[in-house]
């Protein structure tokens, strides 16, 4: 099999990450409730996991760091916490279906307003126009990172200036960066940074976060046991236990941190992963973008490029391209609407939907030559007629 | 005979900063530990850093260097006798 489905989720995940969750599940116990042995180990775990966190994101500090279930769900406490009734949004039409739901949510239950800033059919941002936005004085600019459809990195330190000299807090859904692309919260000057644990962190599904920088203040989304101050009435409100509810999946933490570990100490950070599994992006689409019948979507020139291509062959549905590709080939990618409406607005492919072929640390060139002649071979053969 | 022991309690706001505190102390040298805090002296937080009271000069200036507020450092006459049930 050849796994290129690594923007929804990476698969092989290294040994010391399988390791960690393993030994965790024999030896933790509660996090944060009680303080025996098996209560340390599982806090101990959790806080180097925090401080794994906020030295590769550039956040504040372990304390600034609170782990969710995913990325979605720290972006619905970001975005339900900042934003209050009445008050305005800016987001882009890149933004995934984590943003603009709960956007909307409020909008249409809590009287707020949102503005949408466009991409172009090349899939880069026009500047002009979200600088327009900005006049209207929005509360807050909730914005990706990176396209989770083309892969497409967007200038957030501008971005984020921009909406801080408009007065506006700014969370930045690093979904598809976190781990695979340089990302430094102090440099980029968000307030809030979302993540996910089990893309290119290499932790386990149902593990993710936010960073939270000094000064910005989230009312809790959800309110319960928190291990401490147990006779007041509401929940704490000190970081990081004010965005954390209820037991910690402490044994998925566990295995985010090992993965962490592995991509500092093995893949060379970041960059490297960047540095690798984008040159495979670029390979593969510089293999496909001759083609005849093969439109490759965004990889504009304004943007900085990840590790993500998307791509369609004639107007074949981008399904049945992606089930050619599982069935006949063993290739595994993404097919459909990737939970990024406005996006395959702008790209005019609502219909057809788009085919994502995502690459990681993992993967190899002989993946990405696999991947190209693939799809040659299923252009040719819908050029004929087949 | 042994006789139960004082300790000092370094009592925190959260766990996480607790977690953080007994990491810094360790860095520096100073032998600590996570211990539950005394639950009459704080009903907040359960997590408290246990130093041995013979320690706490060395660990003052890596507490006052911490970047959140300690509640407070208290010393406690230990009640627990370590060698109770032993008779010989």
């Amino acid at each position: 099999m050849i796994y290129l489905d690594n923007a929804a989720t990476t698969m092989m995940k290294p040994e010391c990450v399988v390791r960690a969750v393993a030994d965790a599940m024999t030896s933790f116990g509660g996090v944060g409730r009680g303080v025996h042995l098996a209560s340390i180990a599982a806090g101990m775990a959790v806080y180097r996991a925090r401080a794994a966190v906020a030295n590769l994101l550039g956040a504040p500090g372990a304390s600034s760091v609170a782990f969710t279930n995913n990325a979605t769900m720290a972006l619905n406490i970001a975005i339900d916490g900042l934003l209050a009734p009445g008050q305005r949004a800016l987001t882009t039409a890149a933004s995934h279906n984590s943003v603009l739901r709960p956007l909307f949510r409020l909008r249409d239950t809590a009287d707020c307003s949102v503005d949408i800033a466009p991409i172009a059919a090349d899939g880069s941002l026009d500047f002009e126009v979200y600088a327009e936005l900005l006049k209207h004085k929005p509360a807050l600019v909730a914005v990706t990172h990176a396209s989770n459809l083309t892969g497409d990195v967007y200038d957030v330190a501008r971005m984020c200036a921009m909406a801080h000299e408009a007065g506006a807090k700014f969370v930045l859904d690093a979904a598809q960066t976190a781990g695979s692309y340089p990302l430094n919260m102090a440099e980029i000057g968000a307030d809030v940074v979302c993540f996910t644990g089990h893309k290119s962190l290499l932790g386990p599904q149902g593990t993710g976060g936010l960073c939270v920088a000094c000064g910005t203040e989230i009312a809790p989304l959800l309110e319960g046991g928190s291990g401490t101050h147990s006779y007041d009435e509401r929940h704490p409100l000190f970081m990081p236990e004010r965005l954390e509810a209820g037991t910690l999946n402490a044994h998925g933490v566990a295995g985010l941190a090992a993965g962490i570990g592995y991509i500092e100490g093995t893949l060379g950070g970041p960059s490297g992963v960047h540095e690798h599994a984008g040159a495979l992006a670029q390979h593969f689409a510089d293999a496909v973008s001759g083609v005849s019948g093969v439109k490759v979507y965004g990889r504009s020139d304004a943007c900085d490029r990840g590790s993500i291509v998307a791509l369609n062959i004639a107007d074949v549905d981008s399904a049945e391209v992606a089930d050619r590709l599982a069935s006949d080939y063993d290739i595994c990618v993404r097919a459909g609407a990737h939970c990024a409406p406005l996006m395959h607005k702008a790209l005019g492919t609502q219909s057809q939907g788009a085919v994502r072929f995502s690459f990681a640390a993992a993967n190899t060139v002989a993946d990405a030559d696999a991947a190209a002649k693939a799809v040659r071979e299923i252009a040719h053969a819908v050029g004929q007629g087949c | 005979m042994l006789q139960a022991k004082d300790a000092c309690y370094v009592l925190v706001r959260t766990s996480t900063e607790g977690f953080d505190l007994y990491q810094r102390l360790v860095d520096a040298g100073v032998p600590a530990r996570v211990a539950p805090a005394p639950h009459g002296m704080q009903a907040c937080c359960g997590t408290s850093v246990l130093l041995d009271p013979e320690v706490v000069d060395a660990a003052r200036p890596v507490i006052e260097a911490a970047p959140y507020p300690i509640e407070r450092i208290v010393r406690v006459a230990g009640a627990i006798n370590p060698a109770r049930d032993t008779y010989c």
